[in-house]
């Protein structure tokens, strides 16, 4: 009898089941992400209290404005030495700012998207960290790891970021359409909810949140380091929104004479933006509404395929 | 088995026209344990991230059971791999940092709870990374490793920040996961562990291929046994033994004499008429043979 060496019993591997569906894996691993972390709720905190604080002033402006157009004891009075064409313009103002119904309606499409300033730009922030969060903390191992097609990983964050931004403009909405019904109650007028240039406001306004919350993920699929990305992001939304048609009146005034160059001032995404949610013209050499869809959107494009491709090649170390 | 081996053929990368790693091959077999080793700056990080698609190869492949990683189907449930202990984010616990793996690979999340319970982390699971020793931080890599039970391990220094308890747990994983025929392969710069641990080592230096085999004829590819000898006429014995040895004086007037076995010496000891006040049969351990493979090839020491 010889003795033999038994190796151990190999232990029972576990049963691992494969759960979920293949595309949409990627987009619940990236929600899991943007859930277990701060900064979802730090971001949606600021959203509310931009919100807040917007419908304060837009529901105090709006009810000086429906007072106005209220007080029928107004006529109207041209001004001493006026010219007839002058005269005209006034009287049209005059129309204009006490035609009540004209007033509510406006009133309406500025309270139901209180917040867009912030908000846009949160969303904008947001979806710069949802992939530059990968460099800051060194997660992109883990997640390249595991999907090691990165250009699926793009996509599952692009899908997320949307879900985002959908996320964002409902709860920014859902509170000023609360506050917004509580206002036209208390000032005894219709919500103006059935007008098409309030739905055409509200509509765009979501249109905005994902086409911002899109660029934001470009810029950040592009430039990988965080705080890169945020600054970037900021630069474009906040300089743009300040001095962006300034800075095309310049060149319109001082070196290339022709309005196209004011119509072109719509490559600057915050400018495209506004052209977007505007019910008319933003400025007379405006571009059309959905000129200011497709820049947005190309902007994302380009910065997200460039980032795609650079991220193809990029060495994780 | 033989499907879960790693082929590394003609592996380089140029960082700068710096050749962090230079035209290396090695195989890791199944059902073993692989010892990867070099000197810092050998480039051993470099090629586990290469093999792992994680770094691009200046030129060569790397395969792990015959297809490169990018292919893998399932690669979470082929390949686990631990490469850096910091690669979590700070605010996330390690539970959902492990759940969030999960989805991606489309494995149930309460296989989270299950890898936890593996490396011992069960109680800190509900902790966020920022609280984590670098010890928890190892655990919680290497339960991410586990999360698909995978045929093929790869480990990129695991003992770092591990207690003595904490490597000697490491050590009885990855021989079991070995002795379950996976194909385990771990970088690591501690040589008495990986003696202790490894069936077959890969010595690398300045991204070299130094020496590959199992550990024992590793060790006996340098030269066979080492003696110590202490004789008041070491000029008459190194004559007698001629120019197969090399001997080095070492402190107190001994001689190292590597070349020779122990009778041999005696032997010729006697013949030179040189009296023997000492001849010891010195062990070579795996540190003796990779600090004489690498001498001098070393980046940084």
């Amino acid at each position: 009898m010889t003795a033999t060496l038994q190796a151990p019993p190999a232990a029972d591997r576990p049963v691992i089941a494969h759960v979920g569906v293949p595309g949409l894996r990627l987009v619940r691993s990236e929600i899991r992400k943007i859930t277990t972390t701060n900064a979802w709720w730090l971001f949606g905190l600021a959203s509310l209290v931009f919100t807040g604080l917007a419908l304060a002033i837009n529901m105090a402006e709006a009810s000086g404005h429906i007072d106005r157009a209220r007080d029928t004891a107004a006529v109207f009075k041209p001004g001493r030495g006026m010219g007839a064409a002058e005269i005209a313009a006034a009287r049209a103002e005059f129309a204009q700012l006490h035609d009540l119904h004209l007033q509510a309606v406006n009133a309406a499409g500025n309270i139901f998207t209180s917040g867009q300033f912030f908000g846009l730009l949160l969303v904008m922030l947001l979806g710069a960290l949802v992939i530059t969060n990968e460099f800051q903390y060194q997660t992109a191992t883990a997640t390249f790891l595991t999907t090691p097609r990165r250009t699926r990983v793009v996509f599952g964050k692009l899908f997320a970021v949307l879900g985002l931004g959908l996320v964002f403009w409902l709860v920014a909405r859902a509170v000023s359409f609360a506050a917004g019904l509580l206002f036209f109650h208390d000032m005894g007028l219709t919500n103006s909810l059935s007008e098409w240039p309030v739905q055409r406001a509200l509509i765009f306004n979501l249109v905005a949140y994902l086409l911002w919350a899109l660029l934001g993920f470009g810029l950040g699929t592009l430039i990988h380091s965080q705080i890169g990305a945020v600054v970037t992001a900021m630069v474009i939304y906040l300089g743009g929104f300040v001095g962006g048609i300034g800075v095309f009146n310049l060149i319109r005034t001082y070196l290339i004479h022709g309005d196209w160059v004011l119509t072109s001032a719509v490559v600057m995404p915050p400018i495209a933006s506004q052209v977007m949610v505007s019910p008319e013209r933003l400025y007379p050499q405006a571009a059309p509404w959905w000129v200011g869809v497709l820049v947005m959107a190309g902007w994302s494009l380009v910065a997200g395929a460039v980032g795609i491709l650079l991220n193809r090649r990029r060495d994780i170390a | 088995m033989a499907d879960d081996g790693i082929a590394v053929s003609g592996l380089t990368k140029l960082y700068n026209n710096v050749r962090a790693v230079d035209d290396l091959s090695f195989t890791v077999s199944p059902g073993r344990v692989t010892g990867f080793l070099g000197p810092n700056g050998a480039g051993k990080t470099t090629t586990l991230r290469m093999v792992l698609n994680l770094v691009r190869p200046t030129a060569g492949t790397a395969t792990i059971g015959g297809r490169r990683y990018a292919e893998l189907a399932d690669p979470v449930r082929k390949v686990g791999a631990l490469l850096e202990a910091s690669g979590a984010h700070r605010g996330r616990t390690g539970r959902n940092h492990l759940r969030m793996l999960c989805d991606a690979a489309g494995i149930p999340v309460g296989r989270a709870d299950d890898v936890l319970d593996t490396v011992g982390l069960a109680s800190a699971a509900d902790r966020k990374f920022k609280g984590y020793s670098l010890g928890m931080r190892q655990r919680l890599g290497i339960a991410a490793a586990l999360l698909g039970d995978p045929d093929v391990l790869i480990l990129d220094e695991p003992a770092n920040g591990l207690d003595p308890e904490g490597i000697r747990w490491m050590r009885e994983l990855l021989r079991s996961l070995a002795e379950q025929g996976r194909t385990v392969l771990v970088s690591s710069h501690l040589l008495s562990e990986m003696e202790l641990l490894a069936d077959d080592v890969v010595i690398i230096a300045a991204g070299k291929l130094v020496q590959q085999g199992p550990v024992a004829q590793v060790i006996a590819s340098t030269g066979g046994a080492q003696l110590l000898v202490r004789t008041p006429r070491p000029e008459a014995l190194l004559a007698e033994l001629g120019a197969a040895v090399t001997a080095t004086p070492v402190e107190g007037g001994a001689l190292r004499i590597v070349g020779a076995d122990g009778p041999t010496v005696g032997a010729a000891a006697l013949r030179a008429g040189a009296e023997i006040h000492e001849l010891t049969v010195e062990r070579r351990d795996l540190e003796n043979v990779f600090l004489q493979l690498t001498a001098g090839k070393a980046d940084i020491l």
